[in-house]
């Protein structure tokens, strides 16, 4: 087998096998497959049954318009790209230009274009696995309805292969770019989150501003938008051409512009890559000249310290975890002067559907606090550091318990920040919020008290970037999937009890309950960090 | 002291990577664990510092068990591991601060001991940069200083000596000795057999799990050298 090909197989290996990707096996025990199966099959569920359903109807819809039907191609294209620039973007840092290994296969005697070339590929295989995820509902939608011949399904799966490439390397020059300015300023780690942040959320925003609010179906508002964008935007065109035409010039322009710039990439910039991630990780530290700190604090308080350093100190933690408490103080903030355009935003959020704007606040906040997953994750991330905590004077009930009011408060006080400015800008009255902050604080411990539990059974110990962990673990799966569960719970138990007493009291009481079962649940997972942490390997 | 009494370990439930392994370690000495690699030296010395779990026998840190009252034990227990994996995205200063708060060190106390073993190792310019920054040799330093601040009676240590320049050897050599001085006890093991013969009293060497010899190292050397010794022993 070739160089490239041992060290592709290899690299596979390392980072899609279950336990990699789950931090556990199949095989480790009954009870763990029953819970990933479960897993799996409500996320498979909520997202292609949800989305599927939406895109099914949509696909009905445009089949009656002649001509309409081929646009479901370019919602395929723009879900496909739009999931390339995202994991390539948040990614390239961690899997190409500062990957963690580059310690063993820098020194081997591998060509740099080799090495590149193996690495992107396993991005690739990462982007492609997404996107099909992410696009199969719309892909099924059109073939149910469209009549594409015998050349065009046969050019779809080449097709579908070929329409990330180009976008894949304009995001990996993007992050390359940034992280090259950012790392020659001060304070480089947050300058570079910000940036993170502000990319996402132009993304989002940009989004949402052509989804159709109160329309029956919010897809059938963009369908215009992106058939235009289609004729403009000449790779989208290629790729329903070669699909619905069966064009095979149009596959030809499509792969050549994808593959040429790929190609160009790997064989051009892979010495500057293999530099980038030879440049000494000295450089990328912030020398800082103050006085050192002599503070002295309870064991319980270096814990939460520790937390939060741990979670700033990490962008993609920070990126992923912390994303609900930035968009909750920047919704909230914004409320104060463009209240009308923030309502506009949460109302594409929920799909256009009409929805009191007590529920719509209260249910966007729980959306955003059901993010914040730290304490499916943080044990994890102790990684080869666990014997830290093991070895030190402290019981592993404190260490958890630690991690999980960090992650209320890392939820909470953003939640009821946003909750008091939303009451303001929308003139909430306050005896309502007092009502739906009790809600928000139960719903934070209730999730953070499960997250708890679940990294403590599912940990993910051995990773080589805590990017693994942080997105590609089973805590992160179950923690923030979970956490929506529960929003969807507390909401049909709030719509139920409102109808035989008023909101506010139903509110209340399910705020009650929701504290009772996260007070039993932080008791267990209190009890099961006892039992559990010893066993762990560190 | 520590004692270790009757200690087996297995990770498999078939092999065992310790098997009745028992030796007393008093205040003041400086104990040496020699073994080739897989014998079981970092099995035990993990179960001592209260990481791993194990089926049979008791561990006793100066009086205190390590299954039954571990916090006790890890009071006055440090341990330094092989590769010193430590929290990167926190500066130096933080992680000692975190330390010293979880051991319950006042500031006012903390203070002249980071000072102190900090500039020993040439450390105390870096202690505000992020430890992500710093070499192997610098993460080790600060893991011993870590160890440190908290004053232990029982000091464990796995390969302390590896990735340490030979002027911060010299002086963790030099702290054992001190320490050892005030009462503490060192469990330490190493590979260098030249360290092992001049700077402990005494000396256990493990082989496929089980301790082979042990006892005071002029003992154990006799008129050889603690190099004879062993390959002797362990090519049994």
């Amino acid at each position: 087998m070739s160089v490239y090909g041992t060290l592709t197989k290899t690299l596979f290996r390392i980072n899609f096998s279950p336990r990699r990707i789950l931090g556990t096996s199949y095989s480790d025990s009954k009870g763990k497959r029953i819970l990933i199966a479960v897993a799996i099959l409500y996320v498979v569920v909520a997202y292609w049954g949800g989305f599927g359903y939406l895109f099914y109807d949509l696909a009905r819809t445009l089949s009656g318009i002649p001509g309409m039907i081929e646009s479901l191609l370019f919602y395929v294209y723009i879900y496909a790209i739009g999931t390339t620039v995202m994991i390539v973007f948040f990614r390239a840092d961690a899997m190409l230009f500062r990957f963690a290994d580059f310690s063993i296969l820098g020194p081997l005697p591998i060509k740099a274009r080799t090495l590149v070339a193996a690495k992107t590929t396993v991005i690739m295989a990462n982007v492609y696995v997404t996107a099909l995820l992410a696009t199969a509902p719309i892909a099924f939608g059109y073939f149910a309805f469209a009549a594409p011949g015998i050349a065009g399904i046969l050019l779809f799966l080449p097709s579908f292969l070929a329409a990330p490439l180009l976008p894949a390397v304009a995001a990996a020059l993007l992050a390359l770019g940034i992280h090259a300015v950012t790392d020659r300023l001060p304070k480089s780690r947050t300058l570079n989150t910000i940036l993170m942040f502000a990319f996402f959320l132009g993304i989002m925003m940009s989004s949402f501003s052509f989804t159709g609010a109160g329309e029956e179906n919010p897809l059938l508002a963009q369908s215009a938008v992106i058939a235009a964008m289609g004729a403009r935007f000449w790779p989208m065109g290629w790729f329903a051409a070669a699909v619905h035409e069966g064009s095979l010039a149009g596959f030809a322009l499509l792969f050549a512009t994808g593959a040429v710039p790929f190609a160009g990439f790997v064989v051009l910039l892979s010495r500057s890559i293999l530099k980038t991630n030879a440049r000494s990780r000295n450089d990328l530290g912030t020398r800082r000249r103050k006085a050192l700190e002599y503070r002295s604090g309870s064991a319980f308080k270096a814990m939460l310290a520790k937390e939060w350093r741990t979670f700033v100190g990490i962008q993609m933690y920070v990126f992923n975890a912390g994303f609900g408490p930035v968009i909750l103080v920047v919704a909230s903030v914004a409320s104060l002067f463009f209240a009308d355009k923030v309502m506009a935003f949460l109302t594409d959020m929920t799909e256009g559907a009409v929805i009191p704007t007590n529920f719509m606040i209260f249910g966007f906040i729980a959306f955003a606090v059901g993010m914040v997953y730290t304490s499916a994750v943080s044990l994890s991330i102790e990684g080869k550091r666990l014997w830290i905590v093991k070895s030190l004077p402290v019981s592993p009930s404190t260490v958890i318990d630690a991690k999980l009011w960090f992650n209320v408060l890392l939820g909470s006080i953003p939640g009821v920040f946003a909750l008091v400015l939303f009451a303001i800008s929308f003139a909430i009255p306050p005896l309502d919020a007092a009502a739906m902050a009790a809600g928000v604080l139960a719903f934070s411990f209730l999730t953070s008290a499960i997250g708890s539990i679940v990294n403590l059974r599912f940990p993910k110990f051995q990773f080589h970037h805590e990017v693994e962990v942080v997105k590609q673990s089973l805590g992160a799966l179950i923690g923030v999937f979970g956490g929506f569960g529960v929003a969807i719970a507390a909401g049909f138990a709030i719509y139920g009890l409102g109808r035989v007493m008023p909101w506010q009291a139903a509110v209340v009481v399910v705020a009650l309950l929701a504290a009772g079962i996260g007070y039993a649940l932080r008791l267990r997972a209190l009890r099961l960090a006892e039992n559990l942490f010893i066993r762990y390997n560190a | 002291m520590l004692k270790i009494s009757h200690f087996s370990k297995s990770y498999d439930g078939k092999k065992k990577a310790c098997d009745d392994v028992s030796l007393t370690i008093e205040a003041g000495e400086i104990y040496g664990f020699i073994g080739h690699n897989g014998a079981g030296k970092t099995t035990l010395l993990k179960s001592i510092a209260g990481i791993l779990d194990f089926e049979d026998g008791e561990i006793e840190v100066d009086g205190h068990s390590i299954k039954k009252d571990p916090l006790a034990a890890k009071r006055v227990l440090a341990y330094i591991p092989d590769n010193p994996d430590v929290y990167e995205p926190l500066t130096g200063m933080q992680y000692l601060n975190f330390v010293s708060d979880i051991f319950g060190i006042p500031a006012a106390d903390r203070k002249p001991r980071i000072e102190r073993y900090a500039a020993m190792f040439e450390i105390l310019g870096v202690l505000n940069d992020p430890i992500a920054t710093y070499s192997h040799g610098m993460k080790q330093k600060l893991v011993i200083i870590s160890a440190l601040v908290h004053e232990p009676k029982v000091f464990i240590l796995d390969e302390p000596f590896v990735g340490l320049d030979p002027k911060a050897a010299f002086q963790l050599k030099e702290i054992f000795r001190d320490l050892c001085a005030k009462g503490a006890l060192i469990f330490f093991s190493t590979h260098i057999l030249e360290v092992a013969e001049k700077l402990c009293t005494k000396i256990a060497i493990i082989r496929r799990g089980q301790i082979v010899a042990s006892g005071p190292t002029q003992e154990i050397t006799k008129d050889g050298s603690l190099e004879e010794v062993f390959l002797e022993l362990i090519e049994k």
